[in-house]
């Protein structure tokens, strides 16, 4: 018969329980990561509205200047507008993020999902690929790739890319193994249906969950990434701005104007946050029960 | 007439749900004598288990005790403070679970959880607590105790880690033990030998036993008394042999017929209408009178608490002669 | 019988590889392998309900699923209507055999509502013209009982007993000639089991299904089926129509499984246990009789060489056992009748 919790389940009303849509506003951590986010991507939006100097816009005579009306975040080396710089910096970094996680997402998503399917040959294969890639560090590969292609934003996903599917590939190719056993998967198989709208209808939705919640997470490593990418000055390329390039920029002047690195440095880690906690509400909200 | 061991009075356990709260148990009441044994009959979310663990204050986290008294041996365990319940919990009441693999601790050899016990609680050299536990296994039948002794929960199969468990459960020397679904995970053939070996072992070691389970058949081989629960309350108690004979509540009657039973002499099931109340807003007035076949109208309001009939019965129902009327008319057991 | 069955197995095996530590591959002992069906022949006539009941490890599920055709069978045929089928079933053939699981909360697919099952199947099949997709589901759900309030809700909003209805109205969507039942009712209530039961008895008779129902309970199978085989360690140990089974069975595992059921009445057992010892692990059965090491009336040498065939009494055609006492031991307890 079940656990004491299952046994209550039982004799609750079912109907209790309710979808994602009526719970959402109920999940703290979703409701504070959905916020912080949904502000960040506001203001990267209106950045042109909300801040009136081009980002990349020089002004020699009036650099490392402190907060005036002019320039509510002062300015940098070069005299450009910091509050400008950020939020700039802030489309390009998210958007990068976002689709750098994109494209892994699918493709380690798809692998996995086949190859815990089909399991045999193609299982296999599949897995020494996946060791292959992890034997290597995460940060030393996509490095070592941007090095090597050159940089610029195109490279930056292809790198990551390259780097990144196989997190995917592991997660979803492990919740497809226990999923296909389930019986309403074998229900499906015996009732004829195709292995292509097997794994698309009947395992696909109960196995993304877990991808989804790392993608959130990933995002904030791919962020990082960039981040470091564009210190070591392999990244995005100036005067384009990007936090990363910011830190590393201001780095020569953390004794004296220590507000020009650890700005930027503040935005990641709030964005970084938001993610994070937009990831565990996710992984609440997402559960069927 | 031998004295009460256990006496259960309007026990209450109320469940902390997100939205509200479920009275799991509702004021169910029962009693025990030395040397018992016990059934607690009913089907999931009636509220058995959580009235067994209330017991022994054995309750899950979101659960609390939330009235009533439990006097075992003169002392009410519901009025208890945490010292008291410990000291009783293992040693003069002990426990018996459903999922052996899940009460058993795998990385512990099954000889030395037995005689954990004896060993940390009675005070026992290592020597005497190991020979102790070789006893006990000699006594639940486990073949080979030496080698057995040494083996993990998971290298055992399931009868056998059942048996380990009733070991643990008299290691102690227990005046009552609490069997909460020991079968349930059980094959037949298994289920079988585990409680003949829980029969012979009460005559011989002369110990109570509450056997809680859904399966009436069980309750029928183990037990003399029995008590049916029925959303969070008991609406019938007596001896097994009266009240399956002639049930005198509508709800065991039902139950009654609903079970195939192997000596069956029936072609049709017969089934109860509807389903079990929601136990964080139950029915007004008798709580099974929405299912009822014999309902009137003054099943809808007031409260039904067990009322005794003749000798050991009791029932919560007031119109228990129709249901005794109709049992009569189509007996569900044959013969006398 | 006089016509040729509808269903036939024939010396079906499923053998799972187990797998070896590296240790035992390194020393080059030979796989080991889990014998979860051994060599099983079965018969199932038109519009028959036959009961297969074991406890667990029999290999009854593992059956099953060979028949929907979920695994592919180690060894031994399928036959329907007196045609092999093949190891890849195409969608037809797939329509004929449908299946009923066990558990009531993983069989359905959490993200789909119950329209959406069955439609998916009825569109997958073209069983109807898209128009009366609709109506065909609300039939369905009206054959097992539920209304049509159902059709758009989730799985979590049902109960178990509900599930299994919806199940049921899922294996029956695609109109199935034989329907097997893998123990439908084992996670749900007693009174809730009795609602299921009687549904299928009556969905059984109503559309002339062949049900096969597998179910670890003999009291279960009594009330729904014509026939009931027995099986023990990935055989076959007994088969017989019901009556004859519960008041003259032959082989002794049958008798102590019946021996071991706890009867309604109360303080009729004896003290000794029906069947003593284990069940020994599959994948390392006993030699000669599997149940021998536990049998009262095993005796060697022949009960631990001689492995025993299916045989039928003289005079009983319908009924088989696989004992070499069956037919000269006396049979134990007696069960009474059911008026059928």
């Amino acid at each position: 018969m079940g656990a004491a919790a299952e046994t209550f389940a039982e004799a609750a009303v079912i109907e209790h329980r309710s979808g994602f849509r009526r719970r959402w506003y109920r999940t703290p951590s979703f409701v504070a990561g959905a916020s912080i986010l949904g502000t960040i991507i506001l203001l990267a939006l209106l950045a042109p509205v909300v801040s009136w100097h081009d980002p990349v816009q020089q002004d020699l005579l009036h650099i490392l200047q402190g907060p005036s009306w002019t320039h509510p975040l002062g300015t940098d080396e070069l005299g450009r507008d910091e509050w400008a710089r950020l939020l700039y910096g802030a489309r390009t970094d998210l958007r990068v993020a976002f689709l750098a996680v994109l494209f892994p997402f699918v493709i380690g998503t798809a692998i996995g999902l086949v190859a815990g399917y089909f399991g045999g040959w193609v299982d296999t294969v599949a897995n020494w690929f996946v060791n292959v890639v992890v034997a290597f560090p995460f940060y030393v590969l996509i490095i070592a790739l941007v090095f090597a292609l050159g940089s610029g934003t195109r490279n930056i996903y292809i790198a990551i890319t390259i780097v990144g599917w196989v997190s995917y590939t592991r997660i979803v190719r492990g919740e497809v193994l226990v999923a296909k056993r389930r019986e309403y998967v074998l229900a499906a198989q015996a009732g004829g249906l195709s292995n292509a709208r097997i794994m698309g209808r009947h395992l696909l939705p109960n196995v993304i969950t877990q991808a989804i919640v790392f993608a959130m997470s990933d995002i904030v490593l791919d962020i990082l990434a960039i981040v470091t990418l564009g210190y070591l000055g392999l990244g995005v390329q100036p005067p384009t701005a990007d936090w990363g390039k910011m830190i590393a920029d201001g780095q020569t002047y953390l004794t004296t104007h220590w507000e020009l690195s650890t700005i930027p440095g503040i935005a990641v880690v709030i964005t970084a946050l938001g993610l994070s906690l937009l990831a565990d509400g996710l992984a609440d909200l997402l559960r069927p029960e | 007439m031998t004295e009460l061991l256990l006496e259960v009075r309007d026990l209450r356990v109320d469940f902390r749900l997100p939205n509200g709260v479920l009275h799991a148990v509702d004021g169910a009441s029962f009693e025990l004598r030395a040397g018992e044994a016990l059934g607690i009959v009913g089907e999931s979310g009636a509220g058995k288990t959580m009235a067994l663990r209330a017991l022994v204050g054995l309750l899950p986290r979101a659960a609390t005790l939330a009235g009533g008294e439990i006097v075992f041996e003169g002392v009410d365990l519901a009025a208890a403070g945490p010292e008291t319940l410990r000291a009783v919990r293992g040693r003069s009441i002990s426990m018996i679970f459903q999922e052996p693999m899940t009460a058993l601790n795998p990385v512990m050899r099954v000889g030395e959880q037995i005689a954990e016990g004896p060993l940390v609680r009675l005070g026992y050299s290592r020597r005497r607590a190991h020979e102790r536990a070789l006893e006990l296994m000699r006594m639940v039948g486990i073949p080979d105790p030496e080698e057995r002794a040494e083996a993990y929960a998971h290298e055992l199969s399931g009868g056998m880690r059942q048996r380990v468990m009733i070991a643990i459960a008299l290691s102690m020397e227990p005046k009552l033990i609490l069997c909460d679904e020991p079968t349930t995970a059980l094959d037949v053939t298994i289920q079988d030998q585990i409680l003949k070996l829980l029969a012979s072992l009460r005559e011989r070691l002369q110990v109570s036993v509450v056997f809680v389970s859904h399966d009436l058949a069980v309750i029928a081989q183990t037990c003399r008394r029995v008590a049916v629960m029925y959303a969070g309350q008991v609406v019938e108690t007596g001896s097994v042999e009266e009240v399956f004979r002639e049930p005198r509540h509508p709800y065991t009657l039902g139950l009654l017929r609903s079970v195939p039973d192997v000596d069956d002499l029936r072609e049709v099931l017969a089934t109860i209408p509807g389903s079990p109340p929601d136990l964080a807003s139950p029915p007004s007035g008798c709580r099974f009178h929405p299912r009822c076949a014999f309902a009137q109208d003054d099943c809808i309001k007031g409260e039904f608490p067990l009322r005794p009939l003749d000798g050991e019965r009791a029932t919560a129902c007031i119109h228990h002669e129709l249901a005794a009327a109709d049992v009569r008319r189509e007996p569900v057991i044959a013969g006398a | 019988m006089a016509s040729a069955p509808q269903l036939e197995v024939r010396g079906l095996s499923m053998h799972f590889a187990v797998r070896r530590g590296i240790v035992r591959r390194l020393q080059g002992q030979p796989k080991a392998m889990l014998r979860a069906v051994d060599g099983v022949d079965l018969e199932l006539a038109k519009g028959e309900a036959l009961g297969l009941v074991g406890e667990s490890g029999c290999g009854k599920s593992t059956l099953g699923r060979c028949i929907v055709g979920l695994y592919t069978p180690t060894a031994g045929e399928i036959r329907y209507e007196a045609e092999t089928l093949p190891t890849k079933r195409d969608r037809a053939t797939r329509r004929r055999i449908q299946m009923v699981f066990q558990d009531p909360y993983s069989s359905l697919n959490p993200r789909m509502t119950v329209r959406q099952t069955l439609s998916e199947l009825l569109r997958a099949h073209d069983m109807v013209p898209k128009a009366q997709i609709d109506a065909r589901c609300r039939e369905l759900l009206d054959l097992v009982g539920l209304g049509t309030r159902s059709l758009d809700a989730y799985p979590r909003q049902f109960s178990g007993g509900q599930r299994q209805r919806v199940s049921i109205a899922r294996a029956l969507a695609l109109e199935p000639d034989v329907l097997v039942a893998d123990e439908p009712v084992s996670a749900l209530d007693v009174s809730v089991q009795a609602t299921v039961l009687n549904l299928l008895e009556e969905l059984q008779q109503k559309l002339g299904l062949t049900l096969l129902l597998i179910a670890h309970n003999l009291a279960v199978v009594r009330h729904v089926c014509d026939r009931v085989a027995v099986m023990y360690l990935g055989r076959i140990v007994e088969a017989a129509p019901t009556n004859e089974l519960y008041t003259n069975a032959r082989h002794p595992y049958t008798q102590g499984l019946l021996r071991a059921v706890p009867k309604l009445v109360p303080g009729r057992a004896s003290a000794a246990a029906a069947v003593v010892g284990d069940p020994p692990s599959p994948i390392r059965l006993p030699s000669g009789c599997h149940f021998h090491p536990r049998c009262p009336i095993a005796q060697a040498p022949l009960c631990v060489t001689e492995d025993p065939a299916l045989v039928a009494g003289s005079g009983l055609t319908q009924h088989v056992a696989a004992c070499h006492f069956a037919w000269t031991a006396k049979p134990a307890t007696h069960i009474p009748e059911v008026a059928r």
